[in-house]
């Protein structure tokens, strides 16, 4: 069962997309990529990842990027350096 | 959906390269990574020690297949070593997945993202250079096309012999009396020698970057062997292949007399002139800025590229082509690199030239 933190991460996530991919009413689940989500190219992922660390206050380590194929991937690494600090 | 490789980044050193080229160590590890001509080139690099990377590639983990590669060369700049960042592709199947990011930031992590430097233009390697904390700016290069049809070819050349001669008799006396464009005379080199590199430094201008001499050299002397020697052989015999896909690099000294007035380095095919690096006399522009049009002049159809301001001016008003743009060319440096006011930038800065 996904914690709390996880799903207040997506949650979060799901927010920063809708600005990220200018789609305000977008919706994601973790298992859509670059190919489910209209606007999302390499210039909106890093958008995407910039956001993320501005808004949790952290920052990817280059590894990391290579595992974050999708949203739930995405959520899942945040997560884990979220519940680190 | 979600795919369902994993990834791996792979980086290789100048040591490793020049083992594959050589045809050693490694033969399976740069295949479908690199071209063989630019991994001569970044390892050739005078700056270059065996042991740096020079390569990042993101692989499918467990092959060889690459789908993101990056290379980067080191250049010495105030004493310090910074590295260009000279290429950038990822597999057109694979994109949106950070992959480029991924392999600009290891090797910038290597290299300390406070000496990275990029000048490669597109959107996406701007972003990727502002999310490692750079800033970016952009100059412009000027660009002309479409030379005037046949018909008017021509006429264009005997009215651009009489400007250029026009240009240059007011200036050399010995000229009036030359029949043929003259005032000056062109030696061609693939050396920067100290007189000329004096030379180069006492007209650098407001320039940005100051290139070693030993860079110079780099550049003059890339291999730039793009096909087997059987493919050149027909290309040569005009049988089939494209001519056009062949290109120089000239280092080219403007002589008026004895005295050096011009040197520039351009890259030319058979359809596209770039000047790369222009130094030059302000009271000899006339005949620096004649010379080049008289290599555009030997092109066929050529396109024509500069930074310099002057001579994009001059080209114009010669009328040899129909359109001119100006390109915004990016440049992304870190917080801690300083850029003084009104400085300029030659065509050839941070250009890996392969």
């Amino acid at each position: 069962m996904d914690s709390p933190t996880r799903n207040s991460i997506s949650n979060t996530i799901q927010e920063l997309s809708r600005k990220v991919f200018d789609n305000p009413s977008l919706t994601i689940s973790d298992s859509m990529g670059p190919n489910d989500i209209p606007g999302w190219t390499s210039l909106t992922f890093t958008q995407l990842l910039t956001e993320i660390e501005t808004t949790f206050n952290f920052k990817f380590k280059i590894f990391e990027i290579i595992k974050m194929q999708t949203i739930g991937g995405i959520v899942d690494v945040t997560t884990q350096h979220v519940s680190q600090q | 959906m979600s795919r369902a490789e994993s990834f791996e980044i792979v980086t290789y050193t100048a040591a490793q390269i020049k083992d594959w080229i050589e045809g050693g160590k490694g033969e399976s590890l740069l295949p479908g990574i690199i071209a063989r001509c630019r991994a001569r080139a970044v390892a050739a690099n005078p700056y270059t020690r065996a042991e740096d990377p020079l390569v990042a590639a993101v692989k499918i983990a467990g092959s060889h297949r690459a789908v993101a590669y990056t290379a980067a060369f080191p250049e010495l700049l105030g004493g310090e070593r910074y590295w260009w960042f000279s290429t950038l592709w990822c597999d057109r199947e694979y994109r949106g997945l950070g992959l480029p990011l991924a392999a600009v930031g290891s090797l910038a992590e290597i290299y300390g993202p406070d000496h990275c430097l990029d000048t490669m233009g597109a959107s996406e390697t701007v972003e990727i250079f502002k999310y490692l904390g750079h800033s970016t700016t952009h100059f412009d290069e000027y660009r002309f096309g479409r030379k005037p049809d046949k018909h008017s070819t021509l006429g264009k050349l005997l009215s651009l012999k009489e400007r250029i001669v026009a240009d240059v008799r007011p200036l050399c006396p010995s000229a009036r009396r030359l029949s043929n464009i003259g005032g000056y005379t062109l030696e061609y080199c693939n050396r920067v020698d100290n007189p000329t590199y004096a030379f180069i430094k006492q007209h650098t201008g407001a320039d940005l970057f100051v290139r070693e001499q030993p860079i110079f050299d780099w550049i003059l002397n890339y291999p730039f062997k793009h096909r087997t020697p059987l493919m050149q052989r027909v290309a040569d015999g005009g049988l089939f292949g494209d001519a056009d896909q062949r290109y120089w690099i000239s280092g080219v000294k403007v002589m008026v007399g004895s005295t050096l007035v011009g040197f520039y380095i351009i890259r030319d095919s058979v359809s596209d002139l770039s000047v790369k690096y222009l130094y030059y006399d302000d009271n000899h522009s006339a005949e620096v800025f004649a010379s080049i049009a008289q290599h555009i002049l030997a092109l066929r159809n050529p396109c024509f590229t500069t930074r310099c301001a002057p001579l994009a001016q001059y080209i114009g008003r010669m009328g040899l082509f129909s359109k001119q743009t100006v390109n915004h060319i990016s440049f992304s440096y870190p917080s801690s690199f300083h850029l003084p006011k009104d400085y300029t930038t030659q065509a050839g800065d941070g250009d890996c030239f392969v």
